[in-house]
């Protein structure tokens, strides 16, 4: 099932269909994938609330990844991993957080 | 906005580990120790646990809390409220009451091995500052850090 990005900060060049970008969550670790899909409409606990209202969030990102996501994984980073010329070290560009669709069942989807 | 900043955030705590431990006579001898300082390693994509309120300890049953994820590492530098080590993470981790009402506390803890055990929890700070924009798919909230200073684990 796709994973759900929603951008921790606006990003001027947004990356394209089909580009790779990782996350590292809590539960599930290192998981990598690419982006399936841009403008989606999710249902999301409303915040500050015990999980029974939801609402929308617009304008998320899709990502299919290689694995499995799970719940303790919301939060997570999610970001591009760039190799530094000349050397074996790769830094993160961040592109976003990982975020859970209610939509349907009613439960959490898992990612 | 959050500045752009992925370096990892790291803080020195105490740790009273023997507070609340069984009696015995070298239990009781650690027990007069001060407090030692303890270096708590925490970086972008560890595990943490967030309690609506903890009453000045770290709660037995971890399935009360909502289990989440250390996003990206931020600062703030400018304007009020100024702090040097903080996450993002995702607004729904937040905790509030069935009638809606924000809880004040929803302190975060974290264990080094990522499983919850109670002795180990290390409260490393508490959430807040939402931001909540649904119009743009922005829907996230800061983890404070608490400062160097005595901080327990139990």
């Amino acid at each position: 099932m796709p994973l759900v990005s929603i951008p921790v900060l606006p990003i001027p060049n947004q990356p394209p269909l089909n580009f790779e970008v990782c996350a590292f969550g809590g539960e599930s670790g290192f998981v990598c994938g690419e982006i399936v899909d841009f403008g989606v409409t999710i249902t999301v606990n409303v915040p500050k609330t015990c999980g029974d209202k939801t609402t929308q969030l617009f304008n998320v990102t899709k990502v299919l990844m290689n694995k499995v996501y799970s719940e303790g994984d919301l939060g997570a980073p999610v970001y591009i991993p760039l190799s530094v010329p000349n050397s074996k070290q790769t830094i993160a560009s961040p592109v976003g957080q990982v975020v859970g669709d209610r939509s349907g069942t009613g439960q959490k989807s898992r990612f | 906005m959050p500045p752009n900043n992925t370096d990892s955030g790291s803080v020195s705590v105490s740790d009273d580990l023997t507070k609340e431990s069984n009696v015995s006579d070298i239990n009781n001898l650690v027990r007069r120790q001060p407090p030692q300082p303890q270096a708590v390693d925490v970086h972008a994509g560890n595990r943490m646990w967030i309690f609506k309120s903890n009453h000045g300890v770290a709660p037995i049953d971890g399935n009360n809390a909502k289990k989440c994820t250390f996003g990206f590492a931020v600062r703030k530098v400018r304007g009020r409220n100024r702090f040097d080590h903080g996450f993002l993470t995702l607004s729904g981790c937040m905790h509030g009451t069935i009638m809606g009402f924000p809880y004040n506390g929803n302190p975060a803890y974290y264990t080094p091995n990522q499983n919850w055990v109670q002795q180990e929890a290390i409260q490393l700070g508490a959430i807040g500052s939402l931001v909540h924009e649904p119009a743009n798919g922005i829907s996230y909230t800061i983890l404070r850090l608490l400062p160097n200073n005595e901080q327990y684990t139990l």
